[in-house]
């Protein structure tokens, strides 16, 4: 088994600076390696200075990597998950994410084989809360490794910052026509109360309160994050790309836009693996 | 019913998911894209043009129609024809001014594109001949004499010719003042080789013909079928306004319902848009107007307006959860998916049923009706949610739904009594005897026309003034029908072939409801006897082949054809009522079973009456097929949807009780079932199943969450009831403004689609929630332990 890896990308822009601070948090606190992964070399010299001053007389293992010029961000993080598979991406979040074509956060996000962390704020993870975005309904076996690995990784960071965990579920609005039993609200609230329960009593995720509303998941899971003052929010994404990606999206990549707090994606391949 | 029933669901649920994302998340692009389409379409449906013919009207393949169509080229002038009477005010039609106008009058006709010139007849035309014997033997010319003049000895020789001609009652008046011009038509105009085009045909008439000639001391008087198509597409101007009428009436109740200007212009918008591309795809496929489809784009506009408020409504309800447009219109999207589907897509395919009847005017009437609704499902279920969810319904509308929704009505308090044991009885009651008495009633339903002359348009039009002129003044009815005597070849005129037309004849004549009857057997008679210095005992078909070779020598056009093997014989009937048809067409085919031979048999039916008898027969029959066609579609798709034999009862039997008491309706305002009519019924099953759809749908949402039976329905009512109210009143009185329309087509439809929109409204209120009480076909039901109040929608 590799040992756990967090790969940072960096360019010039100011915003990053929240993610270093992320980045550096985090590996003081696992004493995990960090990479950083500059997409250009005139990105290196610069505004960074003192931060990796710090950083480079810290006791972080620290390495450096630049991108050449013409090389795709995308393959060079590919090979590096490929060396590394327990890597965690991370990367602060782009301003907005409008335009034609897909921003280069959605593509990290639809072709990662590793968690993506985006980093948007500057406020500490300490204290919480968390955040995590489950489907304990699902049924598909990638579906519920999904949820489980979520939870598990939730919990971990919920007893590395002291946060406290709040599963958010969004359930579908009832359609008129459906199954009797999908149309009565407090029927569908009950059915996800258990379900939750149980998944979480499965994993052995301790959690404070479930967040459970009507969706669509966009609008239910950004308004609890919203109302919670969440810090950070870990959810699963389906990773569609090409046409479907293009047509139908990932509600993950909804989220980055609507939401104020840091974003761990999970990819839908991770569900597989233990 | 578990496990099928869920792999109904979960594709639909499935398709929902897929569509909502694409939609919600790309909605400039959606816009967009309808934006286009609308710009081509709307460019498509400028050029559409009013397109009615003759064939279209009558039964194809009907066998009567078939065996015109076999003999058509011999039959000219026995299809399709115009007849044009020219009057005077003066003493009679004998003098050098009215002769004048009578030959330039035929002179006009005569070079009229689509006129059948050879087999034009007036006593200007040379095929209209006189005859006398003398002791010298025959003498006869053209009527107009070779050397007329207008001086008054040429004219008292043309009044001779007349008496002598026998066209006094035809072509001549009985009080000689007034003579008619009979214009057959060509189906196709020869020279383009284009479809005749009615409407010309008709302008023409009213330019050359009746605004040139008409004056004081002249009067003109036009009928025929192509005139009736040309008067209603003329009307169609009138109709396009008390369309428009209804249009602002909508608009106006619409507004003062939702308090929204956005939730009231956008559905109104979109049902336009669904009429325009109706109109804009009809036109692309290669389809135009005829007269009798006229109403489908307001039918369109109606279903779609009936949709738009639902959603606009579920809208406004979802807006007092979370008031953000783009949520709202989202959440309606999904509620309403499954109802607004399945009502829209039984709608489409029970219109397409209509197909199954065998007149191409109807046909063309059911892809016009589900295409119409195929695109409301694009702009109504589609367009609508996307554009409200920008513009939202509005904080007035929301503080309106509020409000209201915390009042108690009253009134849905009184109609939710129908939900209970003791309502559901008093309510079933009466559905029985409103059923019984419209099934008495309905027997009084006719088929084809009750009036005579042009029923679809007014007494006291100026077409049927004529056609009423036209039957006083003259002998031979406007009504004929032709039965076709075959013979082989060349033994038309043999004597057991014009003995039988005889007989045929002598059979026909003693009919109830035959005026008179002509062949090629009447003109050997008469001839026959004049060859025989007029001697009466002269008068008959001689046994001699020579005799009657001479007595044919000079055959009037029309009464045989060239290769000698059809004698046409026309019958003059007093009327063309579907009884005084069905009696004629019967017994003649009893005549022809009986005597029937391989040299000669007698083969219906050509003339106008004869079509109509064909026409009627295969309406009578095609009633009751297409309703079969249609229920059963509807009900086949409310059970995929809605899983339940006991729901499919619930919603149709209301449709079902509209239908009889719509022919009840029909019998009393002496409207027959003619094919202008026959779709109606149809129409109104397609209209009226969506308001059984959506509130069943609702009701069942309720029941789910545990509601008793009359709480979930008083819910269901504040919430669904009202939009169905409000749109069955609505379009009830848009469309009641049509009686006063000068087509009484319109005014007819009129009448019996308020009566349809009204009674399916009341039937969905008041009757449905009765049969679920009865018939408790929701599981939640059964369990009367559940007796929990839920209020949702309020904050």
């Amino acid at each position: 088994m590799s040992e756990q890896q967090l790969l940072l990308i960096l360019d010039k822009d100011a915003a990053s600076e929240v993610a270093l601070v992320r980045a550096a948090e985090l590996a003081q606190r696992q004493q995990l390696p960090l990479t950083l992964l500059w997409q250009s070399e005139a990105d290196k010299a610069g505004l960074w200075t003192q931060q990796l001053q710090a950083l480079k007389s810290s006791d972080i293992r620290l390495t450096e990597l630049c991108l050449a010029d013409g090389q795709s961000l995308q393959k060079r993080v590919i090979a590096f998950t490929d060396q590394h598979p327990d890597t965690l991406l991370i990367k602060a979040s782009e301003k907005d994410h409008k335009g034609l074509l897909p921003p280069l956060d959605w593509k990290l996000l639809r072709n990662a084989t590793c968690p993506v962390l985006l980093v948007k704020q500057h406020s500490q993870w300490q204290g919480g809360p968390i955040l995590v975005a489950i489907e304990p309904l699902a049924q598909a076996p990638e579906r519920q490794a999904l949820n489980r690995s979520l939870l598990q990784m939730s919990q971990q960071l919920g007893q590395l910052f002291n946060a406290t965990v709040h599963p958010v579920i969004a359930w579908d609005t009832p359609m008129l026509g459906d199954e009797p039993e999908q149309l009565s609200d407090e029927a569908q609230l009950q059915r996800h109360q258990n379900a939750t329960a149980a998944l979480l009593s499965d994993t052995g995720v301790e959690a404070d309160s479930i967040l459970i509303g009507e969706g669509p998941a966009e609008h239910w899971i950004a308004s609890a994050a919203a109302d919670h003052k969440a810090v950070l929010l870990l959810i699963g994404t389906k990773a569609r790309r090409g046409i479907a990606g293009a047509l139908l999206g990932n509600t993950s990549e909804q989220l980055l836009d609507r939401v104020d707090c840091d974003l761990l994606v999970l990819p839908g391949a991770l569900g597989e693996t233990a | 019913m578990g496990r099928l029933s869920q792999a109904i669901v979960a594709p639909l649920k499935r398709s929902e998911q897929v569509i909502e994302r694409v939609l919600f998340h790309h909605r400039l692009l959606v816009i967009s894209l309808f934006a286009l389409v609308t710009l081509l379409l709307v460019w498509q449906a400028s050029q559409i043009r009013p397109d009615a013919s003759f064939i279209k009207m009558i039964p194809s393949s009907h066998p009567y129609v078939e065996n015109y169509l076999d003999y058509r080229d011999d039959l000219s002038g026995l299809g399709n024809s115009v007849r044009v009477s020219v009057a005077t005010t003066g003493e009679d039609i004998f003098s050098t001014d009215f002769q004048d106008v009578l030959r330039r009058v035929t002179d006009e006709l005569f070079f009229i594109p689509g006129v059948d010139r050879s087999a034009m007849q007036s006593i200007w035309t040379p095929n209209v001949r006189w005859t006398e014997v003398t002791e010298e033997g025959f003498v006869g010319g053209p009527v107009i004499p070779p050397d007329y003049d207008g001086t008054q000895a040429s004219l008292e020789s043309l009044r001779l010719n007349v008496l002598r001609s026998g066209q006094v009652g035809r072509l001549v008046a009985n009080d000689f003042r007034s003579a008619i011009i009979e214009v057959p038509l060509f189906d196709h105009n020869p020279e383009t080789g284009e479809r005749l085009d009615y409407n010309q045909l008709s302008q023409q008439l009213e330019e050359l013909v009746r605004d040139q000639y008409q004056s004081d001391s002249v009067s003109i008087h036009i009928t025929g079928f192509a005139k009736i198509v040309g008067d209603l597409i003329d009307g169609a101007r009138q109709v396009a306004l008390f369309f428009a009428i209804a249009l602002v009436i909508t608009t106006l109740l619409l507004y003062l319902y939702s308090r929204s200007i956005a939730g009231t212009l956008i559905p109104i918008a979109c049902s336009l848009i669904a009429v325009i591309w109706q109109l804009g795809l009809l036109n692309a496929l290669g389809y135009g107007i005829d007269p009798y489809s006229m109403l489908v784009p307001f039918l369109v506009f109606a279903i779609a307006v009936s949709h738009g408020v639902q959603i606009v409504n579920t809208i406004r309800l979802e807006s007092l959860q979370d008031p953000d447009p783009w949520l709202a219109a989202r959440r309606a999207f999904r509620v309403l998916y499954i109802p607004g589907l399945t009502a829209l897509v039984s709608d489409g395919i029970g219109f397409f049923t209509l197909m199954v009847i065998d007149i191409q005017v109807i046909q063309e009437l059911a892809v016009a009706a589900s295409m119409g609704v195929a695109v409301i499902i694009l702009t109504n279920l589609i367009l609508l949610p996307v554009l409200m969810s920008y513009a939202g319904v509005g904080q007035k509308a929301i503080n309106h739904a509020r409000k209201q929704s915390q009042q108690e009505g009253v009134i849905w308090q009184r109609l939710s009594w129908f939900a209970t044991p003791a309502g559901a009885g008093v309510s079933i009651s009466a559905a029985v005897l409103a059923l019984l008495y419209g099934l008495y009633a309905a027997q009084g339903l006719q088929i084809g026309d009750l009036d005579s002359g042009a029923p679809e348009l007014r007494a006291d039009s100026r077409y049927n003034l004529d056609n009423a002129f036209i039957t006083d003044n003259y002998s031979t009815s406007s009504d004929v029908f032709v039965v076709m005597a075959v013979t082989p070849p060349e033994q038309c005129t043999t004597y057991e072939t014009l003995a039988g037309v005889e007989r045929f004849q002598h059979y026909a004549q003693g009919i109830e409801g035959v005026q008179s009857s002509v062949s090629l057997a009447d003109v050997s008679k008469r001839v026959t006897a004049g060859l025989n210095e007029g001697n009466p005992k002269w008068r008959a078909v001689s046994r001699n082949q020579f005799v009657i070779n001479a007595s044919l020598a000079y055959v009037p056009g029309g009464l045989m054809n060239t290769d000698c093997s059809l004698l046409p014989v026309i019958i003059f009937l007093d009327d063309h009522k579907a009884a005084t048809l069905d009696r004629l067409s019967s017994s003649i085919e009893q005549f022809a079973a009986n005597y029937d031979s391989d040299a000669l048999r007698f083969k219906l039916a050509a003339g106008n009456s004869g079509f109509e008898a064909a026409t009627n027969q295969v309406i009578a029959r095609a009633q009751y097929e297409m309703l079969a066609w249609v229920y059963g579609v509807v009900s086949l798709l409310c059970l995929i949807t809605f899983r339940s034999i006991r729901t499919v009862v619930c919603i149709i039997t209301p449709l079902a009780l509209t239908s009889v008491l719509c022919q009840a309706l029909m019998a009393h305002l002496g409207i027959g079932v003619k094919v202008a009519t026959l779709p109606v019924i149809a129409l109104g099953v397609g209209i009226g199943v969506d308001y059984g759809i959506y509130i069943y749908s609702r009701l069942s949402s309720y029941l789910a969450e545990g509601l008793a039976l009359r709480e979930a329905y008083l819910e269901t009512l504040k919430t669904t009831g009202k939009p169905v109210a409000f749109t069955g009143l609505t379009l009830a009185i848009g469309v009641i403004l049509w009686v006063f329309s000068p087509i009484k087509f319109q005014a007819d439809m009129g009448i019996l689609l308020t009566f349809m929109f009204l009674w399916n409204m009341l039937g969905a209120l008041l009757l449905l929630p009765a049969l679920a009480c009865v018939l408790k076909p929701h599981p939640g039901q059964r369990d009367p332990g559940l007796h929990k109040s839920v209020n949702r929608g309020e904050s």
